[in-house]
């Protein structure tokens, strides 16, 4: 493990980590067999600092799972280049992908049998990670209980998964996920199966774990509302990231706060980017646009011989402002 | 916590692991108690077949001509011949030793055997003979042992005889002594007409020519009476006629007597010197004993193979006496019926233990699948490979070395027999096995699957396996069947023969497998254009999910294959035993002994049950005249127009040419036998019966079974010979068919109540069962029944299994089907269309399977020890094969319900959509 690990206790037992920098540059994953083959990652760039909390969205089939599997070490990409603080993904193998998994992510994913084992109560599927890792028993017991404790279901201790309501069995498996303090925390739809008020409070929970311990959070979802909760939200189209909602706040003149989202289209090291959908539907773009470079901007024009003769005018598709 | 956490995760699919460790216990259990029963079953077929043997067939017995005493040389005396002897027993081997008795030394003494006195001196005495006794014989015996035998009633006990030898003085002080002192049996003593005190001359006593003292011949005085402590003691059975006289009859003269006169042991040594000619025996008494037969029969081939010197050796005397057993050919036979028994048995069980492998991979493979998710978790958190294969492992070894240990133990407690390390291998390998598979099962990943463009390597290397081992298996029945019947005759296991069966079954399992689809596409077919939901659908999934169903397949046919072949084998081996029997017996009842008057044989006749009668006269010793040249052979005049009947069926009977109960011209027709033959054709042929009978050839034959004995016969009609000489000729042999549905136990007591009991009546169905009742027999019955046990259990737990390990698919599969309106029968029918194909294409391949597979054992093994031909032919009983089939499909049938039934009980847990991927 080249990246290094501060552990600072904090409420008992929580550790303060750093250095979870997500890098993936020209990403590709191609399943193939038999003659046939799927490109489920098309060169899909993404960076994402340490200690940040962002969100992937994007339609079923975009790639956005496949990319969380590539992440969470369980698959390796075909191209490309893909490191998580700062651990080459495509040369993973063997010893270093188990220390990978053991030390530097966790993850939380939309099902409850996927993240707690039925059999075992919250404190020891929470001692599990652990155990496998080979902490002492001593050291398992004292972190166990304080991420409970952290997470708000220490009254959970001693219950099964069956016995939990679905927010406590999510917070529960996001005190597995952390208990070997990764550097990433990933989280595929951890709302999915929750309702709009419970999903509020795991999103409020994982802020407070990205806040407390500083590890970087990459949540995947196609819940809009998830949105709401994090700084950044990077939108996944055919295998690529195609825009990046940043949100920010605000205090204006008269002291009110506002929440301010920017969205923005990825562009790439060579200059490549997709345009929004709605962009092109809009304005009919089909084939070809011209483009035209002004000095502050550039310019998409609908190609003149095709579809109706524009008007002529210029429409800036290179920014564009939501407010809510 | 660690273990905790293991605990947890061990117990989370306790099912599975019940499962695992009762296939482990109850495999353990039988593997060890096979061995041990074959052991015991063979030690209970030497045992019986030795108590079988009688005493005196079963001792160390030699016999030999030659004094093993010597007059000149005074060391060789009665008592250093009997250490030689003693010596041969303290040199035995161990296996040996301990089953051996005190050995005994008999000389007898007499004249050169005259018929049909035997070597018996006539003598005179002075009490008279008795009236009855046409002449009075004694030979005279030394054996010391006697006295412990017997006990003096009369008279004392025979002192010893110094000999004719003249004094060591040298001047004729002292006379030589003319008196042997001898005694008899009580008995022999009443029926020979002598008593205490009678002088016994005028038998070629010994002389001594160079002394003229001895001018006085010597006599034999009866000193005393003697009377056996127990009559009925081995002893007697080695001292033939020692309590009795012998009696032989002279037909012209009468009876004659041939009592045996007892005298002092070291009388021989004197007598050594005379013209008497000696006869030595050696007996070494064998008990019945189990324990290492084959060390056992090495060490007796060990002692008979060597020679015992005993006597003087100079001068060209003493003699080298040479002992011999029947018992090593009783215990050659127990050993090469055992090998073909258990020659056989393997073959049966062969298929079990591959099967029950099998179901342990099937159980592992269900345990690591209830547990994906869990496994696949533990994966991505952190857990390395090896650290779960390890935990698995271990979890392997704690389900199945304790399992082992309990069923080995009770086996072992079970069946009490000694302890032979090698019983364990196949216990330790099954108590291995769980922790083996376990470990090396395939761990999931919780990465996605996606099923549309999935490789297909593994399948396509299960291609190559599958080619493979058909191509082994035909390997392995083609070396086999090269071999031939050497694969049985040694005495180590052959891996081969051990395995070519399983290969087989397995081959066939995959070919089954493979081959399935097709006619289920016919199915699928019908089933389109019928109405019915459930046959569609079952039809189409069982095209289309097919493969994981080997197991299952392997176990059903296994099953089904070792029904059809033990019956297929049983019928073969009774059959030829029937065969063999009735070969010997020359009909289905044989009476032999006494003469069989017309009347007797046409009462026989009228016994119900009886279909007909084939009187056989015999007449040993007839001249047979061709032209010039004359031969011995034994004449058999027999009922020619019946014998055919009689022998209807039976192995070498002879085929008579019709008119052979007509004259020819002057002539009788006779068949004769290939070897009797004469040289050259067209000359004249005569037999002579009294008088000089012309016959002419009217066939030649190679064999007759039931009643031509040695290569020199001939045969011709009983009747007509009858006219011709006009002798009656009576028969001694009768031949008698008996209605197909007779009672033979009735029949047999109505005949033997006319002929008065006397003589034998010997029945083909009775030496068949009692061939089918002898140990062997049993054990290969029973072994075929325990066999087909198993093998019904293990097709359950196989169906149980299987249907239990697709319960998940099939579970999500109805829970769509059942939001889209499917009724509960047609869910619970698509559970029997997993099955019933399955079963219906493992009965037939099974069937076929089980009926190939005795060829393979009647080419392989050496079955004459039970039909007396090695490779009898094939018989399949049709009636019977139908009845077990019928019963097969029974089981199955049920098998199929039960295990639907236990697979519907589990399956109900895993009916939510969108739980475990």
């Amino acid at each position: 493990m080249s990246t290094s690990t501060a552990q600072e206790p904090i409420d008992g037992a929580t550790t303060r980590v750093s250095g979870g920098e997500i890098v993936c540059e020209d990403l590709v994953r191609i399943y193939a067999a038999d003659g046939i083959e799927v490109q489920a990652l098309q060169g899909l760039n993404l960076h994402v600092e340490a200690g940040d909390l962002v969100a992937i969205v994007g339609a079923s089939g975009s790639g956005k799972s496949t990319l969380l599997t590539i992440l969470s070490g369980l698959d390796t990409p075909t191209a490309g280049r893909a490191s998580v603080a700062g651990v080459d993904l495509l040369t993973l193998g063997g010893k270093r992908r188990v220390a990978y998994q053991r030390h530097t992510v966790g993850f939380v994913w939309q099902q409850t049998s996927r993240n707690l084992l039925p059999y075992l109560n919250a404190l020891e599927n929470v001692a599990l990670p652990m155990a496998l890792a080979g902490q002492s028993a001593k050291a398992i017991d004292e972190r166990a209980d304080a991420l409970l404790e952290m997470l708000g279901v220490s009254h959970c201790r001693d219950r099964r998964p069956g016995a939990m309501s679905g927010g406590e069995q999510q917070r529960t498996a996001i005190a597995v996920a952390v208990a070997n303090s990764p550097q990433v925390l990933l989280a595929d739809e951890p709302t999915g199966e929750l309702d709009e008020a419970t999903s509020a409070e795991v999103l409020e929970m994982m802020r407070t774990v990205n806040a407390e311990t500083g590890v970087t959070v990459l949540i995947v979802t196609h819940d809009p509302t998830v949105s709401e909760h994090v700084r950044r939200t990077v939108q996944i189209r055919d295998g690529r990231t195609s825009t990046e909602v940043l949100r920010r706040r605000e205090t204006d003149e008269h002291g009110a706060e506002l929440h301010v989202a920017e969205e923005f289209a990825v562009l790439d090291k060579v200059g490549r980017m997709q345009l929004p959908q709605d962009f092109v539907s809009a304005l009919e773009l089909k084939d070809r646009v011209r483009l035209t470079l002004e000095e502050d901007h550039a310019g998409v024009w609908r190609d003149g011989r095709h579809g109706k003769p524009g008007p002529g005018g210029d429409e800036p598709t290179d920014q564009q402002e939501e407010e809510r | 916590m660690r273990l905790r956490l293991l605990l947890r995760q061990a117990t989370s699919s306790i099912g599975a692991s019940i499962a695992i460790m009762v296939i482990v216990a109850v495999a353990a259990g039988l593997f060890t108690a096979w061995p041990r029963l074959s052991r015991a079953t063979f030690a209970d077929e030497v045992t019986f077949q030795m108590a079988q043997t009688n005493a005196n067939a079963r001792a160390l017995t030699g016999t030999a001509l030659g004094w093993p005493v010597g007059a000149f040389d005074t060391s060789t005396t009665y008592a250093a011949a009997l250490d030689a002897v003693e010596g041969v027993v303290d040199e035995a081997g161990p296996m040996l030793r301990p089953n051996l008795g005190d050995p005994e030394l008999l000389i007898s003494v007499g004249m050169p055997p005259v018929n049909p006195t035997g070597t018996g001196m006539p003598f005179d005495a002075p009490t008279p003979r008795p009236a009855d006794l046409a002449g009075r014989f004694f030979e005279l015996r030394a054996i010391d042992s006697l006295l412990e035998h017997a006990t003096i009633v009369a008279g004392t006990e025979p002192a010893a005889w110094p000999g004719l030898q003249l004094d060591a003085s040298g001047d004729g002080s002292t006379a030589p002594a003319t008196q042997i002192e001898v005694m008899f049996s009580v008995h022999t003593a009443q029926r020979l007409g002598v008593s205490v005190g009678d002088e016994l001359s005028g038998w070629p006593s010994p002389e001594a020519p160079a002394s003229p003292e001895a001018a006085e011949p010597v006599v034999a005085v009866v000193t005393g009476l003697f009377e056996a402590t127990d009559q009925d003691e081995e002893y007697w059975q080695f001292q033939v006629s020692g309590l009795t006289p012998r009696i032989a009859s002279d037909p012209n003269a009468g009876d004659f007597a041939i009592g045996a006169a007892y005298v002092h042991p070291d009388t021989a040594q004197a007598l050594s010197s005379s013209a008497l000619r000696p006869t030595t025996s050696v007996w070494i008494p064998v008990a019945v004993g189990t324990g290492d037969v084959a060390g056992l029969l090495d060490d007796l081939r060990d002692v008979t193979a060597r020679n015992i010197p005993l006597g003087e050796s100079g001068f060209g005397g003493g003699l080298q006496m040479r002992l011999g057993s029947q018992l090593i050919d009783v215990l050659d036979r127990a050993i090469t019926s055992q090998r073909g028994t258990s020659a056989v048995l393997t073959l049966v069980a062969a298929g079990p233990v591959g099967v029950t492998f099998a179901l342990l991979a099937l159980g592992t493979r269900l345990s690591v699948s209830r547990r994906r998710a869990t496994l696949a978790l533990a994966n991505a958190r952190g857990g390395s490979p090896w650290q779960i294969r390890g935990a698995l492992a271990a979890e392997g070894l704690v389900l199945g070395v304790p399992a082992a240990l309990l069923g080995a133990a009770a086996a072992t407690v079970l069946v009490p027999e000694s302890f032979q390390l090698g019983d364990y291998g196949l216990p330790a390998l099954a108590a291995l096995a769980p922790a083996v598979l376990l470990a090396s099962e395939k761990l999931p990943s919780l990465r996605t699957q996606r099923a549309d463009i999935s490789t297909r390597s593994s399948s396509r290397w299960r291609w190559v396996a599958e080619v493979l081992l058909v191509a082994i298996a035909g390997g392995a029945v083609y070396l086999l069947l090269s071999r031939g019947l050497q694969a049985t005759t040694t005495t180590t296991v052959d891996p081969l023969t051990t395995a070519t069966p399983l290969l087989i079954s397995l081959a066939a399992a995959v070919l089954a497998t493979r081959l399935f689809p097709f006619p289920m596409r016919l199915v699928h077919a019908a089933a389109r254009r019928g109405r019915g939901l459930a046959a569609f659908l079952g039809s189409a999934r069982a095209i289309r999910e097919s493969g994981g169903g080997l197991v299952p397949m392997l176990a059903l046919l296994v099953g089904t294959s070792i029904a059809i072949f033990s019956t297929a084998m049983l019928s073969t081996l009774s059959t030829g035993v029937g065969e063999a029997t009735l070969a010997a017996n020359g009909a289905e009842m044989r009476l032999a002994g006494p003469p069989y008057s017309d009347e007797v044989v046409a009462e026989i006749e009228g016994v119900e049950g009886v279909a007909a009668t084939a009187r056989v006269f015999a007449e040993p010793q007839t001249a047979l005249t061709a032209g010039e040249s004359t031969r011995q052979a034994t004449l058999y005049a027999v009922d020619t127009a019946t014998l055919g009947i009689v022998q209807t069926g039976v192995t070498g009977a002879l085929a008579l040419p019709a008119g052979m109960a007509a004259l020819e011209g002057e002539a009788i027709p006779i068949v004769l036998s290939s070897a009797l033959l004469p040289e050259e054709d067209g000359l004249d042929l005569s037999v002579r019966i009294g008088s000089l009978v012309p016959v002419t050839q009217v066939g030649t034959a190679a064999a007759a079974a039931g009643f031509a004995e040695g290569p020199l016969w001939a045969v011709v009609d009983l009747e007509l010979l009858r006219e011709v000489t006009g002798q009656n000729l009576v028969p001694r042999l009768l031949l008698v068919d008996l209605e197909p549905d007779a009672d033979v136990d009735a029949v047999t007591t109505e005949v033997s109540r006319i002929v008065g009991g006397i003589g034998t009546i010997a029945t083909s169905s009775g030496q068949q069962s009692a061939f089918l009742s002898s140990p062997s027999a049993i054990s290969m019955q029973v072994g075929f029944v325990v066999a087909l046990v198993v093998s019904v259990l293990q097709s359950v737990l196989a169906l149980v299994l299987t249907l239990v390990l697709a319960a998940p698919e099939r579970g999500r599969l109805v829970a769509v089907l059942r939001t889209l309106g499917i009724g509960a029968r047609d869910s619970r029918r698509l559970v029997s269309w997993e099955l019933v194909p399955l079963g219906i294409v493992a009965l037939v391949v099974g069937t076929v399977l089980g009926l190939a597979l005795p060829h393979l054992v009647v080419a392989t093994v050496d079955l004459s020890p039970f039909t007396g031909q090695s490779s009898p032919p094939v018989v399949y009983d049709g009636g019977r094969l139908a009845l077990v089939l019928a019963g097969v499909l029974a089981i199955l049938g049920l098998t199929l319900l039960v295990a639907s039934a236990v697979a519907r009980r589990l399956s109900l847990s895993v009916l939510r959509i969108g739980d475990a991927t």
